[in-house]
């Protein structure tokens, strides 16, 4: 009877502490969803998306007209040449807009676990009268898919050179 | 043989800037007949009008992926034995893999440089002149 109730105190203590860890996991978790925003952070990182874009559009425009005056009448030959390096240069960098916003958009997603992540464990307790409670929708439970495929640029010194890709792909 | 500068050549990528920075390199190495889509829905639209003689596919795309673009043109008759490069920043193994099982006649990673372009267009269709 002593030991039944030795391990029941024992039980009642370890349950007491798990509590009292997991509110203080709660409370933490509540910060960081007041302090951390998330919903801003997207914001900034979008308007880096568009404003890339428009500047990678803008110097494409240019790179062109300057090629086009590069064919125009009166351009000495070694200055076309000289000119056309430099435009394709231009094109060849503009690349940086394309694979800048693939990663930012991964980014973003990563973002958005993050922030499901906090609701769902500032929502594990939470109290109907509660006013920091979020809906966990069913679609948020839910595991979205991810394909396999699709993920993105790597991190540049992991990535396969071209004549890497080359060799495997005629080897298959 | 030399390759024909007259051919139809379709761009498919999400990006408007990789639209045009390719639309650019391939008129600079003088393409005449450059169609582009955003998107793989806008590319079949554009395939019921235009027979093309290249396909140039981005891969991560909404809705449409690039493969899956791939497959359907495969599919096709009319297009199942048109070349198809992918121009793709995707460089994993099984990227690769899966490229070439559905069809794709090339592939480039991004970035690339108009020297690879022009190569892997040179390796498909013949040489430059």
């Amino acid at each position: 009877m002593g030991d039944i109730i030795n391990s029941t105190s024992e039980l009642y203590g370890a349950i007491e502490k798990l509590y009292k860890h997991f509110h203080l996991l709660r409370a933490e978790a509540e910060a960081a969803v007041k302090k951390f925003q998330v919903p801003e952070a997207s914001s900034h990182l979008t308007e880096v998306l568009q404003a890339s874009q428009n500047a990678a559009l803008n110097i494409l425009d240019a790179a062109t007209a300057i090629g086009y005056i590069a064919e125009s009448e009166g351009i000495v030959e070694p200055v076309k040449q000289k000119l056309e390096e430099q435009v394709q240069k231009i094109y060849e960098a503009s690349i940086y807009d394309d694979l800048n916003g693939q990663r930012i958009r991964k980014v973003l997603g990563e973002l958005e676990i993050i922030e499901k992540s906090l609701r769902n464990l500032f929502n594990l307790s939470c109290e109907q009268s509660d006013p920091y409670s979020f809906e966990i929708s069913k679609q948020e439970e839910v595991q979205e898919y991810k394909d396999p495929l699709l993920n993105g640029p790597q991190i540049s010194s992991e990535a396969p050179s071209q004549q890497e890709i080359d060799d495997l792909f005629k080897n298959m | 043989m030399p390759i024909d500068k007259n051919m139809n050549i379709l761009v498919v990528d999400d990006s408007k800037s990789m639209l045009s920075l390719t639309s650019s390199l391939l008129r600079q190495m003088g393409f005449n007949n450059i169609e582009t889509a955003i998107s793989g829905a806008q590319a079949l639209e554009k395939m019921k009008t235009c027979k093309f003689n290249l396909f140039l596919l981005d891969w991560n795309m909404d809705v449409m992926t690039g493969l899956e673009l791939l497959k359907i043109i495969r599919e096709k008759p009319v297009t199942a034995t048109i070349p198809v490069i992918m121009v793709t920043a995707e460089s994993k193994i099984e990227n690769i893999v899966a490229a070439k099982k559905a069809g794709a006649t090339n592939y480039i990673v991004k970035p690339f440089t108009t020297l690879i372009l022009k190569e892997k267009l040179a390796a498909v269709f013949g040489d430059f002149q």
